[in-house]
């Protein structure tokens, strides 16, 4: 049972005995004064049978007694009378509703204090009253005792009762019904909102507020949670600034490490483990897509003529100026990389040989435009390219870069800033 | 003075009463009823009657109340009054009696033989109902049954109900039997005959109904207190009038209306019922019998 339903019985059950316990003091107050009030009334009525009682003994009408008592007994059966008698001032019956009890003589407590009273007496017998008057007509002539039954009365009482027990039950189901109804709206469905709403929170909506509430202390604890939430809120956006400042800072470390990782420290294209990678992967795309590639292997003729004549740190310079121009011309997805030395090597995707010499020309001419103007070098800088194709010159990236290096040590051989295609092939 | 206080007291009255409420119409008295006229073959009626009372004291009793039902009738009434009371049974069982006044035990041994259609039951000393008493002379020193035990006894008649049964089963019931513990029983006929045996000392005790006392006062000038009760009975039912069914139903109920209208409370009532000792009358109901009946089989060795 929820707690709905505890407080439900409690209340009402705590109010119908109240009620009831109130309605019972009444009952009894009215009990006593009923049984006062019959007393009362049928001790009136012997009076005036008395009146009548004391002619007929004075008149020693004897029959008339016996047809008055005769007649009352049964006009009073419906009255409650059970017993109606006439005793002389000895105690002995005169008129008895049984006549054949005529001529006994009465000595209980009851009757011997009805001879001697000169007011009426009474007294409780189990379920009857016995009420005692004096026959009175000028003198005492005689007493006049009867024994009225409480039954009919207490009958009366029991369903006084009986009425107030089921008024009690009938109270309690109405107040019951209406508590639990009543708690329903002022309880229940106040903490279930409030419950649903920290449920909400605990699932990490932390934006959701508890319902504005009208009894006070739900209303307290639904302004505590909101500002429990709140906090909780603030804590958390708080919490993520921090993690994607510190993320953003990691990224660019990250991407930073990465670049030094493949990037040539001197020219700032990439380095001879990037290019195997690049190679590797394209060639292995190409395999995949049936497509040519090439590769570009270039080496700067007579380097070693500057750095003997202007010493490395110029050596250096010319390696950053060649990378610089190489680099002018390529397309989004060719690459270049410092392969060692004085040598770089070019992956070009989706280039077949005669594309790849146009380019490998290309880059010779500029360089041999680019770099030889302003700066005066101890001789004219030229580049010798070596050009292989994928398939036709190799199907691993050893064979193709094998290939390149041939071609450019060809290209060497026949007089430098030249190019040259593997098999021979050059323009 | 005195008027005022009867203007005040006329004022009280009127107050008291409901404005509304209109004096009951007096009780007619149908004593002539020129518009019946007999059936054929029904000539006269032939009134029986239990001797509980002196034989020629029962003629005299009942003959107003002969005429009167003559004159209801338009036939002429003949009292016919039982030697006994087993005798008046009889009678009526040999069809002598066209009405009859029956007491209540003799009323609960004709309906065994007899086939009767009740009318009335009567009304006395105020009571549809009596007491029988046990009774001694004034001086006598018997004052409880007890005191019987030995003692001489009277009776009415053995089919009389508060001269016997009720009387005997009394005696019974307090330890006293009526076939031994007395010195002599005898039975006097009527209750008249009764009373007069125990106010002469003729016998120690006697049995009677309640009205005995009253009823001798009148027909011989007894003082009642020359009797001193011993003992009362259980109340029995009064007598019941009936008619045999071979009386045509239409006289049956001129007769019955006819009883029910008289009443002591008027004059002409009270001439025919007074020397009845009577009231009036009320209708008749059998089951009132019955605990007569029952007290009979009970105390009474069937014959």
């Amino acid at each position: 049972m929820g707690i709905r339903g505890q407080l439900t019985l409690l209340v009402a059950a705590v109010v119908a005995i109240a009620l009831a316990l109130g309605a019972w003091v009444e009952v009894q107050r009215q009990t006593r004064e009923e049984l006062a009030e019959f007393r009362l009334r049928n001790e009136k009525t012997l009076q005036a049978v008395g009146v009548t009682v004391a002619v007929q003994v004075a008149q020693n009408d004897l029959g008339g007694l016996d047809t008055l008592v005769a007649q009352l007994t049964e006009a009073m059966a419906s009255r409650d009378l059970l017993e109606l008698v006439v005793l002389d001032d000895q105690g002995r019956v005169l008129a008895h509703s049984e006549p054949e009890a005529f001529n006994t003589v009465l000595t209980d407590d009851f009757t011997r204090e009805a001879l001697d009273s000169d007011a009426p007496v009474w007294a409780r017998e189990g379920k009857a009253y016995r009420i005692a008057v004096p026959a009175v007509s000028g003198i005492r002539w005689a007493t006049v005792s009867a024994k009225f039954s409480l039954a009919r009365l207490e009958e009366g009482f029991f369903r006084a009762r009986l009425r107030l027990a089921l008024a009690s039950l009938a109270l309690f189901a109405v107040l019951s019904l209406m508590l639990y109804v009543g708690l329903d709206r002022l309880v229940v469905k106040p903490v279930r909102a409030l419950q649903q709403a920290v449920r909400r929170m605990g699932e990490g909506h932390l934006g959701t507020r508890a319902p504005a509430l009208k009894s006070a202390e739900l209303s307290e604890l639904s302004e505590t949670m909101n500002k429990m939430a709140t906090a909780l809120q603030h804590e958390r956006e708080n919490l993520e600034h921090v993690v994607a400042e510190r993320t953003r800072e990691l990224q660019e470390l990250n991407a930073r490490l990465e670049r030094l990782a493949v990037t040539d420290g001197l020219t700032g294209v990439y380095n001879h483990r990037r290019f195997q990678e690049a190679i590797n992967t394209e060639l292995l795309r190409s395999e995949r897509h049936k497509r040519p590639m090439g590769v570009l292997m270039i080496d700067v003729d007579f380097f070693k003529k500057v750095n003997d004549a202007m010493g490395h740190p110029a050596g250096d310079e010319l390696l950053r100026r060649l990378a610089e121009v190489l680099s002018a011309d390529l397309r989004q997805t060719d690459l270049i990389a410092r392969y060692g030395g004085e040598e770089f090597a070019v992956v070009l995707p989706e280039t077949t040989k005669s594309e790849a010499l146009q380019v490998g020309e290309r880059m010779r001419l500029a360089v041999e435009e680019k770099i030889n103007q302003g700066t005066p070098w101890p001789t004219k800088v030229t580049v010798s390219v070596g050009v292989a194709t994928y398939p036709e010159d190799g199907k691993t990236t050893e064979q193709l870069i094998s290939a390149a290096d041939q071609a450019m040590y060809v290209a060497k051989r026949q007089g430098r800033n030249r190019v040259v295609g593997a098999r021979g092939g050059h323009t | 003075m005195r008027m005022i206080a009867l203007l005040a007291f006329a004022t009280l009255a009127a107050c008291a009463e409901p404005p509304d409420r209109s004096p009951p119409p007096p009780r007619r008295l149908p004593v002539v009823r020129p518009v019946f006229s007999p059936p054929a073959g029904f000539t006269r009626l032939r009134f029986g009657l239990v001797p509980f009372l002196a034989p020629g004291t029962m003629s005299e009793a009942h003959q107003k109340l002969a005429d009167y039902l003559s004159k209801s009738l338009g036939v002429p009434v003949e009292i016919v009054v039982g030697d006994s009371y087993g005798n008046a049974i009889d009678r009526l069982a040999a069809g002598e009696f066209d009405l009859v006044e029956l007491s209540p035990l003799a009323y609960a041994n004709a309906t065994k033989r007899v086939k009767l259609e009740c009318l009335v039951q009567s009304i006395a000393d105020g009571s549809a109902t009596a007491s029988g008493y046990i009774f001694v002379r004034d001086d006598s020193s018997r004052r409880t049954l007890e005191d019987l035990r030995g003692a001489t006894i009277a009776f009415v008649d053995p089919m009389s109900t508060s001269g016997y049964l009720y009387p005997r089963k009394l005696l019974r019931d307090r330890g006293l039997d009526v076939d031994k513990d007395f010195a002599r029983v005898e039975f006097l006929g009527n209750h008249e005959a009764v009373l007069l045996a125990v106010a002469e000392g003729r016998v120690d005790a006697g049995a009677t109904y309640q009205g005995a006392f009253a009823a001798l006062k009148r027909t011989k000038g007894i003082d009642p207190l020359t009797f001193r009760v011993v003992a009362k009975t259980l109340r029995t039912p009064r007598d019941i009038f009936c008619v045999r069914p071979e009386v045509p139903d239409e006289v049956a109920q001129v007769i019955k209306q006819a009883l029910l209208v008289l009443t002591a409370r008027e004059r002409a009532g009270r001439e025919i019922l007074g020397p009845l000792n009577i009231n009036g009358f009320r209708p008749a109901d059998d089951s009132a019998y019955d605990e007569v009946r029952r007290v009979a089989s009970e105390i009474l060795p069937s014959p």
